[in-house]
């Protein structure tokens, strides 16, 4: 055999090796350039008129969550250089629509919604379970939060249950939401932060309470009504998330987003929008009795469900 | 298609391997799909020899409320709310969240056979099934100290269950005496999200069983029959505010300031009657047909009378429900079977 020519089973390794290495190589260079390049878009296909109908038609009885959502994320989409990343803060009771509402946002923002890969969600009860693993968590959701953001500037981390956090664990991403420096070509402000609790809920609900003994409209309670107070009430809590958080003293919360006590009227909208999703017919008499069975507050005026809008689902089943 | 499947492999592989013949090709070609149809998940082959997880558990109504009406006695309650609750989740394409149920009562209601009834309809097994899980607080939690780890090893064993089988059924027993806190553990998966770590909980059915409320219930149920009204009037509005309230404040009842009750996440809350009289003889009726016995009314009383009940004055609800009814059976039986004797 000459020397320099490979024998013949080596050349036909060699010549699959080659034809095989060539789509991986641009696989990997089309892997490559989405963390160099500033627009990369990862599965991020916004629609927010799409977001805005939504919210308009299924989203009931939240007058100033849609004013500020819909404020919120054009503001954030339309420039193609953000300042720092969107964080937006959902505060209010039980039931009133704020993981709702936050799945809602991912799944006109996302293509895959939440199952896409850029989309991270954590529970403290699921993530953080254990009160004496404080330091290893902070270590770990750094790195998690740094290691995506690098991988995708697009990404979108929902923090629920901030009021079941442990304090001083959230201040470990405090970095990541202000106006931070620019690392290997990402653009780390163009993510989004959505922190979702039920601190500052009863504030709310005082609020609104009061309010509609003064006779004012719904549709008439404004931010400057209930900011300072939901900030308080968050701040000062010892149990809450947020307790002497950094992201509250350095107003890194873009949008305080409350949630309003849902009335009488809107949990009947509830039920008849779940008939319509489920395929069965709208009777008026079921909508009444379902709404009737869920436990009001305040105890004399029963103006405000204590559920919101839970377990209406299943009521339905038992009445109709 | 499966046929197909088959009828190519048995065509097209002997024709494409003229190098061995047929026979031997087509015997090897089949029991390597059989091998892998066996060890397959799901496969037709392997579900029928072993049980395999019903993605699409629909339950039978008919069935469901046969099995209710013949087995389960003086529970309008409990029977009316089950049915409605279950059917409208299986029904449900895309229900929202899991169904959870919370069962409360006296002693010897009937709460364990209700959720054992419910279990074996959605997976024939019934508890035996690989996908219905019983726990037991005082067996599965017994220590206070523990409590942390106990939290952690039942977030694992939900999580993999359910990844598994998307429609596997959780049973908690004597939830009055769970340490209050290892319930909140899995709060996260009984809520109303989407997925949680990639795993949709949605079609779960999650049981809470307990005495607590039982107290209550027993007094409303007095209540209703010293004014004279008829057991069967009794509606679950009557029960349910009692309940809720009752079981969230008592501190014995493992769902204590829970915020499975706080959150709302509890489906219904099923309230089960103190046992009439009538009732135990029904009780003690199917337990002599259940040993192919014929029904001797005498024997039927005496049981009955056997049993204690409460209050003291007026003696109208069993102590113990349904409970001993066999012990005290097997007793009078006995007796039966040496009079029978003596006098033959």
């Amino acid at each position: 055999m000459a020397p320099g020519v490979a024998p013949a089973p080596l050349r036909v390794l060699l010549v699959l090796l080659a034809v095989a290495a060539r789509p991986a190589a641009a696989w990997d260079l089309w892997a490559l350039r989405c963390g160099f390049s500033a627009d990369c878009e990862c599965g991020f296909e916004p629609d927010l008129r799409g977001l805005e109908f939504d919210l308009a038609t299924n989203l009931v009885g939240q007058p100033l969550v849609r004013q500020q959502v819909m404020k919120g994320l054009r503001g954030f989409l339309e420039n193609p250089n953000p300042v720092k990343p969107l964080v937006m803060s959902f505060h209010g009771s039980t039931g009133t629509g704020k993981t709702y509402v936050s799945s809602m946002l991912i799944r006109y923002l996302f293509q895959r919604g939440l199952q896409s890969p850029y989309v991270h969600h954590f529970s403290p009860i699921v993530h953080f379970p254990h009160a004496e693993l404080i330091e290893q968590y902070k270590e770990s959701l750094k790195r998690w939060i740094q290691g995506n953001l690098t991988n995708c500037g697009r990404s979108a981390f929902l923090f629920d249950e901030m009021d079941k956090m442990h304090p001083g664990l959230i201040d470990v991403i405090i970095p990541f939401l202000g106006p931070s420096w620019v690392v290997y070509g990402t653009n780390y402000r163009k993510a989004i932060f959505i922190f979702i609790s039920n601190a500052g809920g009863e504030q709310i609900n005082n609020v609104t309470l009061a309010l509609w003994r003064a006779r004012k409209d719904r549709e008439e309670i404004s931010l400057q009504d209930l900011e300072p107070a939901i900030s308080k009430a968050v701040f000062e809590n010892p149990q809450s998330g947020f307790w002497k958080s950094g992201i509250i003293n350095e107003h890194l919360i873009d949008f305080v987003v409350p949630f309003l006590p849902l009335k009488h009227h809107h949990v009947k909208q509830c039920v008849i929008s779940e008939l319509v999703q489920q395929g069965l017919e709208v009777r008026p008499g079921v909508v009444q009795e379902v709404a009737d069975s869920i436990p009001y507050f305040p105890e004399e005026e029963k103006l405000f469900s204590s559920t919101g809008c839970k377990t209406v689902a299943s009521r339905i089943s038992f009445f109709f | 298609m499966k046929l197909l499947k088959a009828a190519v492999i048995f065509v097209l592989v002997p024709t494409l391997t003229p190098a061995f013949d047929p026979l031997s090709v087509s015997v090897v070609a089949g029991s390597a799909v059989m091998a892998w149809h066996l060890f397959s998940s799901d496969s037709w082959l392997r579900c029928r020899f072993q049980e395999c997880c019903n993605k699409n558990a629909t339950v039978n109504f008919t069935a469901l409320k046969a099995q209710l009406d013949n087995r389960l006695f003086g529970q309008h309650l409990a029977k009316d709310v089950v049915l409605k609750a279950v059917l409208g989740f299986s029904n449900n394409p895309s229900p929202k969240k899991p169904l959870i149920l919370s069962l409360h009562g006296w002693a010897g209601t009937g709460k364990n056979f209700l959720s054992q009834i419910l279990a074996e309809q959605v997976h024939p097994a019934g508890l035996r099934s690989k996908f219905v899980h019983l726990f037991l607080a005082t067996l599965h939690f017994p220590h206070q100290d523990q409590v942390k780890l106990y939290k952690e090893q039942l977030q694992n064993w939900i999580r993999g269950n359910v990844s598994a089988c998307p429609s596997s059924v959780f049973i908690f027993d004597e939830m009055d005496k769970m340490h209050p806190g290892v319930i909140d553990a899995i709060k996260p998966f009984l809520d109303y999200y989407e997925e949680v770590d990639g795993v949709s909980y949605r079609k779960a059915i999650f049981i809470f069983l307990s005495n607590a409320g039982g107290d209550l219930i027993n007094k409303a149920a007095f209540d209703f029959w010293s004014s004279g009204k008829r057991r069967e009037d009794i509606q679950l509005k009557d029960l349910e505010p009692l309940l809720s309230v009752g079981v969230f404040n008592n501190k014995n009842s493992g769902l204590w300031h829970s915020s499975i009750i706080d959150r709302n996440l509890i489906d219904y809350f099923v309230p089960f009657l103190p046992l009439e009289q009538r009732h135990v003889k029904m009780c003690v009726r199917a337990e002599m047909t259940a040993r192919g016995y014929a029904v001797d009314e005498k024997i039927v009383q005496a049981v009955a009378d056997e049993m204690t009940y409460f209050p003291k004055e007026q003696k109208i609800y069993s102590d113990k429900g349904c409970k001993t009814v066999q012990a005290k059976l097997d007793i009078h039986e006995d007796f039966v079977m040496r009079d029978m004797k003596a006098r033959a």
